[in-house]
């Protein structure tokens, strides 16, 4: 267990390098960064992470992450908009995210290669304004988007553990569509809806083709098309999930007897 | 072509007016007051919605949200506590208002903002509206995202304060908005065209912030950008970069702003 310490706008950049240069080959994370003054320094908040930790799914990732922060007396206010840590984190564990495979590379690099403001947003979070403490997207960060998700769900009865089944690598647009849109993350409703329509509960897991967008009723169309629509007549927020559950279409009957 | 929108959802919409809402507490997390007059003239609209149903305060910024029941619309009462503290920004908010009975959304406000440094949106409409916050030595920076009711010019706090103290209000300082609009269009429009990949023909019909911002750019020139092809790309972005900086220097030429301070310069001397 060692104190957090995060990356400079150097180590942020020398991560990337690697991310860029070395990372698909199977070369060795630059963990050494996080230990180095010239790339990192100790994190103002007292946070305490343990490397050696492992994660076999994205709740419990966000659960330790939300627990460590709040252990430290730390808000989400405080962390959710900070670049550089969340970039710290993501390469503390980055074997993990990114495994050496039996051929010694890492495989594919998840990357964005048309994105001309971060290229490998699901490791160094994008921002998306100029600056500023609002700024980042967690979307589509390893690290961001399970904390983000499971820190507004944590006082809930399933903590949001459908949408953060599966490995911490393993990034479905449920996730996307989920941790990017205020209007999803924050309406615990909502989330315990997605559970009820696509969560196999006695497998513990999510319904096969959930997010397959041909597939009528799909989460991602729930959480778009049907959302943006429903929510110029109906106020999710103050209705009770299995009230939003009785109400939706009948593209969604299919997810219900499933 | 122009696109116009139908409300044909039955959901009224509360007019500004009916909203007096402050950002109040200079430290820590603000207070979101807000106080209704539903008995406004220009409300009329309002009167058939059932008294029981219950008024919400949503506000957000970012990726934060906070919601606020304010009671029965027959009767609203300000929540003991409206303190923003589970919002990312403590020096501005975005908020809308909305009215529901048995989850069904009878009225809703706009999109509104406030910030500490213009407290009261009632009935302010700009295409930018000023903020502080602390920006270390940052002097200032656009904030600008999709979810935004208005863009923010961010000043340093720090500065804001001295000037305020001093008695010139940094965005009434007309040598010092000179010097910073020309780079505010230019991130602007680098956000709306390059980084939001946006087609101006649509975002020009817009009744929004972003539709303003575009049809302001497209009076300062005689040309426009390039629009994206089908996957969202511009065939050259330069061609855009381009056209921007083209609107801004017309920005320039057509406010005179050089001019301007050299003027100020020749009659302060520098000071």
């Amino acid at each position: 267990m060692v104190r957090l310490r995060v990356l400079n706008d150097r180590g942020v950049e020398a991560f990337r390098s690697f991310l860029e240069d070395s990372a698909e080959g199977g070369g060795g994370a630059p963990t050494h960064l996080l230990y180095d003054d010239a790339y990192s320094s100790t994190s103002s908040h007292a946070v305490f992470l343990d490397e050696d930790e492992e994660f076999t799914s994205k709740l419990e990732l966000g659960r330790y992450l939300s627990q460590q922060f709040s252990d430290a007396g730390v808000d989400r206010q405080e962390v959710s908009t900070d670049l550089n840590l969340w970039a710290s984190v993501v390469l503390l564990w980055f074997d993990q995210f990114c495994p050496v495979l039996e051929d010694g590379t890492r495989g594919r690099i998840p990357q964005e290669r048309a994105d001309g403001f971060e290229r490998f947003p699901k490791f160094i979070p994008r921002i998306v304004a100029r600056a500023g403490e609002s700024s980042l997207r967690g979307r589509r960060h390893y690290a961001l988007g399970p904390y983000l998700i499971f820190d507004y769900n944590k006082d809930t009865e399933h903590q949001a553990d459908a949408l953060l089944s599966g490995p911490i690598n393993a990034w479905g647009d449920d996730v996307e569509q989920t941790a990017g849109r205020i209007e999803v993350i924050s309406n615990r409703n909502l989330i315990a809806v997605i559970r009820m329509l696509y969560w196999d509960e006695a497998n513990g897991r999510l319904k096969p083709g959930y997010s397959t967008k041909s597939r009528p009723g799909n989460i991602n169309r729930l959480l778009a098309d049907l959302r943006n629509q429903i929510k110029l007549t109906k106020d999710w927020y103050s209705m009770a999930p299995q009230e939003i559950y009785d109400s939706l279409p009948p593209e969604y009957d299919e997810w219900k007897t499933a | 072509m122009t696109v116009r929108q139908f409300n044909y959802t039955g959901r009224h919409l509360i007019p500004q007016e009916c909203i007096d809402a402050n950002l109040t507490r200079m430290t820590g997390p603000p207070s979101l007051d807000v106080v209704f007059d539903f008995d406004f003239s220009g409300a009329d609209h309002l009167m058939d919605i059932p008294p029981s149903a219950r008024v919400y305060v949503d506000a957000s910024h970012g990726m934060s949200f906070m919601r606020f029941d304010h009671g029965e619309f027959q009767s609203p009462r300000t929540p003991s506590n409206t303190l923003l503290t589970e919002l990312d920004s403590w020096s501005s908010a975005d908020f809308v208002v909305r009215i529901v009975e048995d989850g069904e959304l009878l009225a809703a406000s706009k999109p509104l903002t406030l910030t500490r440094a213009v407290p009261d949106s009632k009935t302010r409409r700009s295409l930018i509206q000023p903020d502080i916050r602390d920006l270390g030595e940052r002097p200032w920076i656009l904030e600008v995202h999709e979810a935004m009711a208005t863009p923010l010019l961010v000043f340093n706090e720090k500065w804001w304060n001295a000037a305020l103290e001093s008695g010139f209000p940094l965005n009434e300082q007309k040598p010092l908005m000179h010097v910073i609009m020309p780079s505010v269009l230019q991130g602007m429009l680098d956000w709306l065209l390059i980084h939001q990949r946006g087609d101006h023909h649509q975002l020009y019909d817009e009744p929004t912030w972003k539709g303003a911002w575009i049809r302001y750019a497209r009076k300062l020139v005689d040309s426009t950008p390039p629009t994206p092809v089908e996957d969202g790309e511009f065939e050259d972005v330069e061609d855009v970069s381009e056209w921007i900086s083209d609107v801004v220097s017309a920005y320039s030429e057509k406010l005179g702003l050089t001019s301007h301070l050299v003027h100020i310069e020749r009659q302060t001397g520098g000071a």
